[in-house]
């Protein structure tokens, strides 16, 4: 199945962020990588308990999700679980558990959509 | 010697009032917070036409994004992902609470605090995730699924919210749940396991949750304001009504230590249970009368110590019945005790019961103040052995009860003293 439309994806994320919802957008349309950054750390920013002091995709790749970040193992699981539903994608527990970095989860996801 | 129990701070999210003197001010002038609601657009004979719906809050979604909620509460995003609707009115309850006890943090977390709870979880939440986890035939599922919707989902979310560190359950006993929590909150302080205890309960006002009873037949069919008509003859069902009330009980010698302000005493409670029915109340109101009896019995105290009684009484034919001869039994000697149930204003909160008719007898006690049964026009001749008032009374004594049952025939009864008696 292909990723889902932009008009789903907003109603699938009520009340999330206009910027996430316009980088899906153009990610939809026109496949470049640096949309699709936006998107997932974008919905990573917006699970934070608080606002990021810059945008999460610009930090460096080396940036640990759990150590430097704070983002605790549900959390994680639950930007996944909005990844897949969103791009049609399956991440088992094994790949999550080894996503340690912003580049990690950068990388990951732009292979499994190059697909 | 037993330790005494304090009552020290009440939080309010309520079909009457968001705080605690809008509710009082709505019990005091008889303003009820039953409001219509139209859960089945288009549906020529909806089985519910109203209910007891919060004002200042709208989580009526699914979704934790668009929930709204007051100002004056500064609530974490990461808090509100694990929440379920009903977790927003605790938690704002709580808070509430916590600052009219006049907590710091330290306190509440703290070994010496524990925190019990009471809800029926979220329907709508558990709906929605079951049917992901349905359509994707078990390969999706909301992993914060489990935590938002299940019974325990108060104190688990409050449990981390403020890091308690003593004694943290929920309690499941229908529409006594909150008062089996008070009652046994009232046990660890007594026993010295705990010295301070957060009580809550709350539940969720849309269809998932209350309508399922329009299908057991215990659901008013009628509109209006005054669709809660308890003891009348013209009563036909409870209306359903939720939020959230947060009670901070202590060791009353922490809180003379600290000079916090006692509300009131949590003084004694029973329990008894009716061994007839899953659903139905025993006719001759036998389980709630042993009830009342113990609960008199753990405070020291005779029925003619009792100044007024906070009813059970949703509106039911049944339910209201029994306990009319359960008070007149108890009661027999002490007749011109009065008698009211404030669900005629507040709607039938369900678990929550138990804790906002405890907080609203606490009112009473330290208003010197005995609420008149509202929208009572006919008594029904069954329940014409009880004095319910036609208007306001002053308080004729120093104590209260409070009764509260449940499916299955549980039954609670609490004794609160006024505190300055």
């Amino acid at each position: 199945m292909p990723m889902i439309p932009p008009s789903e994806a907003a109603e699938k994320l009520p009340g999330y962020p206009d910027a996430v919802l316009r980088a899906y957008a153009g990610y939809y349309r026109d496949k470049r990588p640096e949309d699709l950054d936006k998107v997932v750390f974008g919905l990573i920013a917006f699970l934070l308990p608080e606002a990021a002091e810059r945008s999460l995709h610009e930090l460096p790749d080396s940036t640990d999700l759990r150590a430097d970040l704070g983002i605790d193992s549900i959390t994680i699981a639950e930007v996944v679980f909005i990844i897949e539903d969103l791009f049609d994608l399956k991440i088992d527990n094994d790949t999550l558990m080894s996503l340690q970095s912003t580049g990690d989860l950068k990388n990951h996801l732009r292979k499994e959509l190059a697909g | 010697m037993q330790r005494e129990v304090a009552v020290t701070g009440l939080g309010w999210v309520t079909s009457i009032g968001c705080d605690g003197d809008t509710a009082f001010a709505s019990l005091r002038h008889s303003r009820s917070g039953i409001r219509p609601v139209d859960w089945f657009p288009g549906a020529e004979d909806s089985p519910v036409k109203v209910a007891g719906t919060v004002p200042e809050f709208d989580v009526s979604s699914h979704a934790w994004p668009l929930w709204r909620y007051p100002e004056r509460y500064t609530l974490r995003r990461d808090a509100l992902r694990s929440l379920p609707p009903h977790g927003v009115y605790a938690l704002c309850a709580t808070l509430q609470a916590l600052e009219d006890a006049g907590l710091a943090e330290a306190d509440v977390s703290s070994p010496r605090t524990g925190l019990f709870c009471a809800s029926a979880g979220s329907p709508l939440l558990m709906r929605r995730h079951l049917s992901q986890i349905d359509v994707s035939r078990g390969a999706r599922g909301q992993p914060l699924g489990v935590v938002s919707s299940i019974s325990g989902t108060l104190n688990f979310n409050l449990g981390a919210y403020f890091k308690i560190k003593g004694a943290n359950m929920g309690i499941v006993s229908a529409c006594a749940s909150s008062s089996h929590a008070i009652a046994y909150a009232m046990e660890e302080i007594r026993s010295g396991r705990q010295e301070r205890m957060i009580v809550v309960g709350a539940e969720e006002v849309n269809a998932e949750t209350l309508v399922p009873f329009a299908a057991m037949r215990a659901l008013s069919p009628s509109g209006g304001p005054d669709a809660s008509r308890p003891f009348d003859r013209r009563r036909d069902g409870f209306v359903g009504t939720g939020g959230a009330v947060a009670l901070i009980l202590e060791d009353t010698a922490l809180a003379r230590s600290r000079r916090a302000r006692v509300r009131a005493f949590a003084r004694g409670w029973g329990q008894a249970s009716d061994g007839h029915s899953i659903a139905i109340s025993r006719e001759d109101g036998d389980g709630l009368a042993r009830a009342m009896e113990n609960a008199l019995a753990d405070a020291g105290l005779a029925p003619r110590d009792i100044a007024c009684i906070n009813a059970h009484a949703t509106s039911t034919a049944v339910g209201d019945l029994s306990e009319a001869r359960a008070v007149a039994r108890v009661f027999a000697a002490h007749p011109d005790v009065p008698v009211s149930s404030t669900k005629a204003l507040t709607g039938h909160a369900l678990s929550m019961a138990g804790a906002l008719e405890a907080a609203l007898t606490c009112l009473c006690l330290e208003s010197n103040f005995v609420p008149p049964q509202a929208h009572l026009t006919a008594p029904d001749p069954g329940c014409a052995c009880l004095h319910l008032p036609a208007a306001p009374l002053p308080l004729s004594g120093e104590h209260a009860l409070s009764n509260s049952s449940g499916f299955g025939g549980s039954n609670v009864a609490l004794v609160f003293r006024r505190a300055d008696g």
